[in-house]
């Protein structure tokens, strides 16, 4: 009985089953409509994630009345429903979306052979969706990690998806706990491919590094895609997903990050590496933080010279 | 004007009705200024017919569920609970009758796409037709109903229809004496 609960769970496969149903039969005069109404149904029903997206926000939208915060987190979850419905279209095999660039001399690089780089993004509109139209543009291969769905049966199920919708351009590797995860990404960036990572949320066992967001406010990043980039000595290359409209995403690229200090001086280069990220991310989560789709709780009150220093 | 520079494909979208071909003609996709490139979709719909017709249909189906509850009567102090009770039931019933719009016809579409009756693309176009019937029923039934309300609510889809019918008859005869 509790495992047959369990899939009706938010995290169970019953809503992405339905949410690929819908996204299949739904007639076009009514999905926005659905889209609408079932993003009205999570909001209400999910209160710990309404709490905590509003505690998010409050941080990043400081100074709003508790009514605006109400408004800003329904609108997170809206979005997050808009993103999840053109990710079912697309995986269902529908070419809907419109996307554009912006940035595209930064993107450049990426597309000559042979050159390593980890593409750094965020949890932002369709970063799951815009990574195999990526790789067919730049026409490389794109290495992407994905921490895995928390219940097995989604695991399961979304994997199913992704197999159904594979392109040759793209390899998702799920970040497993206990997995070699790290040596086979470095191993990969050396030969010259392209990782992408989202490095915007720390999960599990997925080792962090706190980083300044503003005077006495710190964030959780996660270490990992410096150390990668530090190791394979290739750049940063940061890519945010933004949807602008009715599908329609905007790939925002910004300037690569490249340490080129002593690269024996780990600690200098992670450092380094993370205020660069912090201070590129805090602007693009400021400034689209009605699609900035993370639901744990990320900030703290603290100081962070005395980790820093150690 | 802005250039259309780097679209891979600047074909029009497709437009389902011929409301929305004759007031919200489509436009061919721009490149914003602030962007650098753009990659339209191949089978991309029509922004403002999706939403003005999302809009029109979610906002008639509140409406229409609105008619279908018991509102009223003539039963002395039980009027006041039943009405909060309709209020209170009023969107749940819609969100209710929007997912059986969609569950019921979708599964009858999928199962005859499994059994290999209908290819997906039929099953699509079974699917739509389906819900504009099951609307049409309703606004039927709302006509016919005793209630000027609900009869203004009904004449509202029906004379839609009528209007898209005429349309699609006036943009045949149009397209065939060009």
């Amino acid at each position: 009985m509790n495992s047959l609960l369990r899939r009706f769970n938010v995290y169970g496969d019953f809503w992405m089953r339905y949410l690929f149903f819908a996204a299949r039969w739904c007639p076009w005069f009514l999905e926005p409509a659905l889209t609408w109404a079932m993003g009205a149904v999570f909001f209400l029903a999910l209160k710990k994630t309404r709490f905590t997206v509003a505690a998010n926000l409050a941080v990043v939208r400081p100074g709003q009345t508790l009514w605006q915060y109400v408004k800003d987190t329904f609108c997170v979850i809206l979005n997050y429903g808009w993103t999840l419905a053109d990710m079912a279209h697309v995986r269902l095999g529908d070419e809907v979306i419109d996307w554009e660039v912006s940035g595209q001399r930064h993107l450049d690089g990426l597309a000559q052979a042979g050159a390593g780089a980890v593409i750094l993004t965020a949890h932002m509109g369709n970063y799951d969706v815009a990574a195999p139209m990526f790789a067919r543009r730049l026409k490389r291969r794109i290495h992407t990690v994905r921490v895995p769905d928390r219940h097995d049966e989604t695991q399961e199920f979304m994997k199913e998806r992704r197999v159904e919708n594979n392109s040759e351009w793209l390899t998702v590797h799920y970040n497993e706990p206990g997995g070699m995860l790290a040596v086979e990404l470095t191993r990969l960036l050396q030969e010259g491919e392209l990782v992408a990572i989202q490095g915007d949320r720390v999960l599990f066992d997925v080792s962090a590094r706190p980083a300044e967001f503003r005077d006495g406010i710190t964030w959780q990043l996660p270490r990992g895609p410096f150390l990668l980039a530090l190791v394979a000595r290739v750049p940063i290359v940061p890519v945010f997903i933004v949807r602008i409209g009715w599908r329609r995403y905007r790939a925002i690229a910004h300037e690569p990050f490249q340490w080129t200090g002593d690269p024996r001086d780990k600690n200098a280069a992670q450092n380094a590496a993370a205020r660069w990220w912090s201070a590129c991310l805090r602007k693009v989560v400021e400034q689209h933080w009605y699609q900035w789709f993370v639901f744990e709780r990320v900030f703290e009150r603290q100081s962070i010279h005395d980790d820093e220093e150690s | 004007m802005k250039t259309d520079r780097l679209i891979d494909d600047a074909s029009l979208p497709l437009v389902r009705t011929a409301l929305a071909r004759v007031f919200l003609p489509p436009k061919p996709p721009v490149t914003p200024e602030d962007a650098d490139q753009m990659v339209a979709a191949r089978d991309r719909l029509h922004e403002r017919e999706v939403m003005w017709g999302a809009a029109f249909c979610a906002g008639w189906s509140l409406i229409a569920v609105a008619c279908f509850l018991p509102w009223g009567g003539s039963h002395g102090w039980w009027m006041a609970p039943r009405l909060l009770l309709c209020l209170a039931a009023w969107l749940p019933v819609w969100l209710l009758v929007l997912q059986l719009l969609v569950v019921v016809p979708g599964a009858l579409c999928a199962l005859l796409v499994e059994r290999r009756i209908l290819i997906a693309a039929e099953a699509r176009l079974l699917m739509d037709s389906v819900v504009l019937l099951a609307l049409s029923v309703a606004a039927c039934v709302l006509v016919a109903s005793s209630c000027l309300a609900c009869q203004i609510v009904g004449d509202i889809w029906l004379f839609v229809l009528l209007l898209e019918g005429m349309l699609r008859v006036v943009l045949l005869v149009s397209k065939l004496l060009k």
